[in-house]
């Protein structure tokens, strides 16, 4: 599968096509636009703060591998229809742009688009389309090579049975040990 | 993969020929090698060679594009193949795919296939049970089927011999119902299972939780470091392959070892057509095998053949052999070969709770998890159904991890889980009763890609399997009250037959020819050179892990095999 980024920068003047495409992937094509959407919403799902956060680590590429490759044509199509009716959504609600809201805003924005809708309803590919989002976002973020060696380390070799440990109330667990 | 000379009929001769390279073909290839038969072995499938072909084995969880789920094409073009547990990223490459072989379904049943060097030897579970004379004795005991011809002492030394040179982990119990094997040291329990343990004996005499029994070398041994294998190192990836051996299977063990004899001859994409059987001399002589990608047919001669193809595949080979002496199948004279085909009833899983231990915790990374030997009708008949069922009790400390939300809460809780109650889950092994009606035939018009007709499965599960499955869910309920367990949860999957990779029968052994299609020695009652050793040859099912009972009736029937050909 080809995985195209920025590829139509190469004619700048060009404006046959109303959006420029940012990915090419095997079921559909990603604007520049919707790209750069997936990846602050993605970002704000899971925020920058002293350790690195989903857009930081690249989430949102995992997110349209997995919306391309492992969605199933009824849930990728409402998928990609909540993409399009995301953002009209966000400001009927908010009264801003997503992309023009700070941080919070934008978290308590999603807040109250998920308490505000209801399915099946108008709004459910919006619903879908954030909620595959997060669960994508938080598949990628937990299974990514930083996740998994800074945060919780993975070993792939433990060379001895696990047996039961004696913890305590208050510690840090990892949840790959 | 080696060339023959097709117009040589010197160069195709073997002095056996062991069709199918997996659990039991590997077996039979290791014996005969080792006492000096030159020996073909003819593997439908690519070559898997160990530590070369195992392309997932060091793959970090990250380093997998879709973090091992399947991609939905894969899902959509594998409805079959997707309901097995380890078709996933990792080993999805080891697992046949449902349109390059078809198959009829009269009835729902989920045939799983390995096709590949050691079949699906790579893809195992790893649990390995001796058998008793409880589960010899059942069919002549309770009345269904035909008496097995052999006994636990019949089988007893093969055990040992299968379990010295595989690496078996197992605590010496000294139960009647489940024999002690020659063990490598015990994964113990871990701190749930040990008080379900203590639960259970103290409240249910004659029931047991034991250590899981299974193919993991817990102790280097000379024996294992000369077929370059070491101790398992709780990886739990087995279905990849293993870079360190420490589980058994053909790839890692028995099919190198029959290669550095010199002995052996092993051709892969070789699909074997029919057993070519001889009018005048009364016997089998070779095989027909057609080439997988160039479909061109090819025969090769030996004085004794192992039908070692895979249950489903021995009955479909057998079937197809036909003959003016054996017009319905080879050795199928009572128009009993395909029927009384059997299986393991996994339906049911019971999970709970425990709201101890909270000072305690383990990961979920144990490669066997803990064992109920079979309790029901052992002694006598005590229920309104026949036989009984085993279990696999696993339980780990739960954690949890809090998703709800956006931003900065989320982001916290992905990265500070907490402790939740211990988890246990059960999941039955019922035996099933081996019946005419479940069988398999070839399908009278259709054929695969090299013209062999598609096997025509029609297996169900009976009444008799489902009131085991409310037993199941009573006894266990019961066990669970009484180990403090709470938020007790049945549920049968409903699975179709044959998710359980556990089926068998078709050629069954018995005494009596009129009424089974093989002998005590595994050979065929009207064509003695020729032996099934796989799963095809089940008289009945037990509740044990078959594949340990399979190895050890193909190193014994190799070893009457050869004695045979000393004779002659």
């Amino acid at each position: 599968m080809g995985l195209l980024s920025g590829s139509l920068i190469l004619f700048p003047g060009c404006d046959l096509s109303p959006e420029k495409v940012s990915r090419i992937l095997n079921d559909f094509e990603v604007t520049e636009k919707q790209d750069t959407l997936l990846k602050l919403l993605v970002d704000t799902l899971i925020p920058e703060t002293e350790v690195p956060g989903a857009g930081s680590l690249g989430i949102q590429d995992f997110v349209w591998i997995m919306v391309d490759e492992c969605l199933d044509k009824d849930r990728q199509t409402s998928y990609l229809k909540g993409l399009q009716g995301f953002n009209s959504n966000y400001r009927e609600i908010t009264g801003s742009d997503f992309d023009s809201s700070g941080p919070s805003e934008r978290v308590a924005g999603l807040d109250a688009m998920i308490k505000g809708m209801e399915r099946p309803g108008s709004k459910e590919h919006v619903l879908t389309f954030i909620e595959i989002t997060k669960s994508f976002s938080i598949l990628g973020y937990t299974q990514s090579k930083y996740y998994m060696t800074e945060l919780m380390p993975y070993t792939l070799i433990p060379g001895k049975n696990p047996e039961c440990r004696i913890v305590s109330a208050n510690e840090k667990i990892n949840v790959n040990a | 993969m080696p060339n023959f000379n097709i117009d040589s009929n010197e160069k195709q001769s073997f002095d056996a020929i062991v069709i199918g390279s997996g659990m039991s073909g590997g077996w039979a290839a290791k014996e005969f090698c080792e006492k000096g038969l030159k020996t073909l072995v003819l593997e439908r499938g690519r070559e898997v060679r160990h530590n070369v072909d195992y392309p997932t084995t060091n793959m970090n969880p990250w380093e997998f594009r879709h973090r091992g789920r399947l991609t939905e094409e894969m899902r959509r073009e594998n409805p079959i193949a997707s309901r097995c547990y380890v078709f996933r990223e990792d080993a999805v490459h080891f697992v046949v795919k449902d349109k390059e072989h078809p198959y009829v379904q009269e009835k729902p049943f989920d045939w799983i296939r390995g096709y590949q060097t050691g079949g699906k030897s790579l893809l195992w579970a790893r649990r390995t049970q001796r058998w008793s004379d409880y589960d010899f004795e059942g069919p002549s005991r309770d009345g269904f089927g035909v008496d097995w011809p052999i006994r636990y002492r019949d089988l007893e030394k093969w055990y040992g011999h299968v379990e010295r040179f595989v690496g078996i982990t197992g605590n010496r119990d000294g139960l009647a119902n489940l024999p002690d094997g020659d063990f490598l040291p015990p994964i113990e329990l871990n701190c749930l299972e040990a008080h379900f343990k203590e639960a259970v004996e103290k409240n249910f005499p004659g029931r047991n939780v034991i250590s899981g029994r299974g193919a993991h070398i817990t102790e280097n041994r000379e024996i294992f470091a000369q077929q370059g294998r070491g101790q398992c190192q709780y990886r739990n990836l087995c279905q990849r392959g293993c870079p360190f051996g420490g589980y058994f299977n053909s790839n890692s063990s028995t099919i190198p070892w029959a290669a550095k004899t010199g002995n052996l001859t092993l051709v892969h994409d070789a699909v074997v057509e029919s057993v070519i059987y001889d009018d005048k001399k009364n016997k089998a002589t070779g095989v027909r095998v057609i080439d997988a990608n160039t479909k061109q047919s090819t025969e090769y001669f030996a004085k004794v053949i192992f039908v070692n193809a895979s249950t489903m595949n021995t009955n479909l080979i057998l079937m197809n052999s036909k003959s003016s002496r054996f017009p319905e199948g080879l050795g199928n004279d009572n128009g009993l070969l395909g029927k009384f085909i059997a299986f393991h009833n996994y339906r049911g899983v019971i999970s709970a709770e425990f709201e101890g231990l909270k000072d305690r915790a383990v990961s979920f990374r144990q490669p066997l998890a803990s064992y109920m030997p079979r309790f029901r009708n052992l002694e006598r008949q005590e229920t309104d159904f026949l036989r009984g069922y085993a279990a696999e009790i696993a339980a780990a400390r739960m954690i949890e991890m809090d998703t709800s939300g956006f931003g900065a809460e989320l982001k916290e809780n992905l990265l500070n889980p907490e402790y939740g109650n211990w988890i246990v889950r059960a999941q039955m092994m019922g035996e099933t009763i081996p019946k005419e009606s479940n069988r398999v035939s070839l399908h009278p018009v259709e054929r695969d890609s090299w013209g062999i007709p598609l096997l025509s499965v029609n297996v169900d599960y009976d009444e008799n399997d489902e009131k085991m499955i409310l037993d199941f869910a009573d006894q266990f309920s019961e066990m669970y009250e009484k180990a403090g367990f709470v938020n007790i949860k049945m549920e049968d999957d409903k699975r179709a037959p044959g998710l359980d990779i556990h089926e068998m029968g078709g050629v069954r052994m018995g005494n009596d020819p009129k009424t089974s299609l093989l002998n005590r020695w595994n050979q065929l009652h009207s064509c003695e050179n020729v032996y099934v050793t796989d799963g095809a040859c089940m008289t009945s099912t037990a509740t044990q892990n078959p594949s340990l009972t399979y190895m050890a009736l193909t190193a014994r029937a190799c070893d009457h095999a050869i004695k045979e050909s000393k004779k002659s």
